[in-house]
């Protein structure tokens, strides 16, 4: 009699704390998977290495960074999203891709418990940023603006990463003067192109679209329509000087270009146009130019000093290792979705 | 009593006249009882107690087994999954419920009828910006209706069967048919794209069948229902009585009773499709057979299929003038004939609305892959 009701009991105690237990929705989110969605049309462009937007590398970087912070992530092109990949993300990062085509009244679409993060690295309208869950911003000012407006707003600058970007000296890969951009369509000249033809100095140019630019006496400046992400350090760690400029609207609103970071990794010397944040943040490490005067003289006396050129250079790169690095600046990406989905899952939210 | 007698059994008091020995003999003999009766009390109260204790040992090996068991039981349950009962189906609609309009909640309102008919208990709707409300986690069969624009990011329960349905659509991609066990579409489009990825089922327009609405009286001499707004129109039918103009997700948001008697109060109802989205050329909106399967008198646009439907019962237009002659010419019937007409069509309908043999043997299928795991 004992033994049958101590099975009796045992087996009513399993029963009883099988039940007990609620059972799980199929459909109930992972949010230790994150998906990057890209601008990026077809799944195929996202194998191709020399596909020219530079979202697609930073997107890349992101996602390589954030998996060493043990999330399970996957880069959505357009196409994916509408293919039922049945991932089961809890956090959805947008890059330039969200404002345009998904952010449009994201959760009437998406049910709430899927987080729309914002990585603002060019600015949007608030209209865009509005429908973002979490933002995650480049710009101080942006950030300040967006916390005032009572969204969940944190500053993440742009960042590199140091097993992509490294100092890789490369001899067949020299250049004297390299500028790595896209000319965007309908916008004028950029900067660096522009004061480069008015002050005849000669530029190694790669990116998309010169076409219409570089061309007749200038078109030997145009070498490739793109660099592949894994040759670019070659690139950097091989120039006497980098060129950097900035879009009209990002030095507004106090966005930094992450060529700054992924070239200063590669402890190139870079001249960049002015912008206080690259001031606060390198102080004379990265000399900057106001004019096109300015950008002459700088780029004449540097070539003129190579000592100063790596002195600046190391400088540069130590302020980067310290503060711009993925580890770092993904690992706060990290604890902020970290933090958020605790919140989710102990029903905080 | 009988246990008094019992525990005194062996002492015996001692004789009247006999000596002092005898005397002390008995006293000796009755301490000695004393102590064995005291000794046997111990005894009794020893085992008493060790038995008390075993019973004791023995509930709470009980206790812990069942603690035990609940324990195990927990790390067991710890993950399962809702289960599914391949009987039920839920509509996952994929536009917000106060943008659907009435094409498309007629369309939703026949998949519903279809799915019952086919035997499915259906467990409820749920709409874009909500689409995986618990309550329907234990749907064995998913249909994920459409909206205009793809789903996107989908989630499906891979233990239940998961079905698409394409309504209508403004912009189509094959590669939204990928991970769906079966598909149907009232669009001949998909049926193309289909092909390598799901194989397309088509679903024509249908109707559920609803009693005929006979009016006591008019309220309305039009009511207009539009799926893309004509103020051209609109300003026409100002000269009739009282007439009544809704957006299709203005009249999809009334209730079944309200719609109804909205139909029932109108001496034509105009059902005006937009030509903005793209349909098959014979599309015929589920709103016109909606209103057709209360017999109400029905001006809509012009389908060969719905001519012959309805044996040219209906009225049918092909432009915006024509549409104005039209509602003139039907609202100059004598009420009667209009009546008649609308009857005469929801008559003849009424024989196509049983759904296709093979239609039904196809949606029973749908739920014998969750079968296996219910």
């Amino acid at each position: 009699m004992f033994k049958f009701l101590t099975v009796l009991f045992l087996a009513a105690g399993a029963a009883a704390g099988y039940f007990w237990q609620k059972p799980l929705s199929p459909y109930r989110l992972d949010y230790g998977r994150v998906v990057v969605n890209l601008p990026v049309t077809y799944a195929k462009y996202l194998d191709d290495k020399t596909f020219a937007l530079g979202e697609k590398y930073l997107g890349e970087d992101l996602a390589a960074a954030l998996a060493k912070h043990g999330f399970d992530v996957r880069i959505y092109s357009f196409e994916d999203t509408y293919s039922n990949r049945n991932f089961g993300e809890g956090f959805e990062i947008f890059m330039r891709s969200g404002p345009e085509l998904r952010f449009s009244r994201y959760h009437d679409f998406v049910d709430d418990d899927r987080i729309a993060v914002l990585f603002e690295t060019i600015p949007y309208a608030w209209r865009e940023v509005a429908n973002a869950d979490i933002v995650l911003t480049g710009s101080q000012k942006k950030n300040q603006e967006y916390r005032r407006k009572g969204k969940e707003s944190y500053y993440l600058p742009q960042f590199t990463r140091t097993e992509k970007f490294y100092p890789a000296p490369r001899e067949d890969r020299r250049t004297r003067l390299l500028y790595v951009a896209n000319q965007w369509p309908d916008f004028p000249v950029r900067k660096t192109v522009d004061y480069a033809q008015k002050s005849g100095i000669r530029l190694a140019v790669f990116g998309d679209n010169w076409g219409g630019i570089l061309e007749g006496p200038y078109a030997s400046w145009w070498k490739a329509r793109q660099i592949p992400g894994d040759e670019l350090k070659y690139y950097y760690s091989s120039a006497d000087i980098v060129l950097n400029d900035t879009r009209a609207d990002m030095i507004e609103a106090g966005f930094i270009s992450n060529r700054i970071f992924d070239a200063t990794a590669c402890k190139a010397f870079v001249i960049s146009d002015y912008m206080p944040e690259i001031e606060e943040i390198y102080g004379d490490a990265v000399p900057m130019y106001k004019n096109r005067q300015e950008f002459q003289e700088l780029i004449e006396y540097y070539l003129a000093h190579p000592e100063e050129r790596r002195a600046k250079a190391e400088r540069a790169y130590q302020i980067t290792m310290a503060r711009f690095t993925a580890d770092k600046i993904i690992g706060q990406m990290a604890e902020i979705l970290h933090r958020r989905a605790a919140e989710v899952e102990n029903g905080k939210r | 009593m009988a246990n008094d007698k019992s525990k005194n059994a062996g002492i015996q008091s001692p004789a009247p006249g006999k000596g002092k020995a005898q005397r002390a003999s008995g006293k000796e003999r009755a301490q000695a009882a004393v102590s064995t009766l005291k000794a046997s009390a111990e005894t009794a109260a020893k085992r008493q107690k060790a038995c008390k204790r075993l019973m004791g040992l023995k509930i709470a090996v009980i206790v812990l087994a069942a603690l035990i068991g609940f324990g195990a039981g927990t790390l067991a349950g710890k993950g399962r999954e809702a289960p599914v009962d391949r009987k039920t189906v839920a509509f996952r609609i994929g536009a917000q419920k106060n943008v659907i309009d009435y094409d498309m909640l007629a369309a939703a309102d026949y998949l519903d009828y279809l799915f019952r008919r086919a035997g499915y208990e259906v467990i409820g709707r749920s709409y874009a910006g909500d689409l995986y409300p618990e309550r329907l986690d234990g749907a064995g069969v998913n249909v994920f209706v459409r909206g205009f624009v793809s789903f996107f990011d989908l989630r499906m329960n891979e233990r239940s069967q998961n079905v698409y349905y394409m309504h209508r659509f403004s912009e189509f991609f094959e590669e939204e048919l990928r991970g769906y066990g079966y598909c149907l579409s009232s669009q001949k489009r998909a049926q193309e794209a289909g092909n390598g990825t799901c194989p397309v089922m088509f679903l024509p327009g249908g109707f559920v069948p609803h009693e005929r609405l006979e009016p006591d009286e008019y309220a309305y001499d039009v009511l207009y229902i539009y799926e893309y707004y004509d103020p051209d129109y609109d300003a026409f039918i100002q000269r009739y009585a009282r007439p009544k103009v809704y957006g299709g997700a203005g009249f999809a948001k009334l209730s079944a009773e309200e719609r109804a008697e909205e139909l029932r109060k109108a001496r034509l109802v105009v059902y005006d499709m937009s030509d903005a989205v793209q349909d098959d050329a014979g599309y015929v909106p589920y709103a016109a057979y909606d209103i057709i399967s209360y017999g109400r008198p029905l001006l809509t646009d012009r389908k060969t299929r719905l001519e012959a439907e309805t044996g040219g019962n209906a009225w049918l237009f092909g432009n915006p003038e024509e549409m104005k002659r039209l509602t003139a010419e039907a609202l100059n019937l004598p009420d009667g004939i209009r009546e008649q007409k609308g009857a005469a069509a929801r008559e003849l309908l009424r024989e196509k609305a049983a759904p296709a043999p093979e239609l039904l043997q196809k949606l029973r299928q749908m739920g014998k892959k969750s079968e296996k795991s219910a």
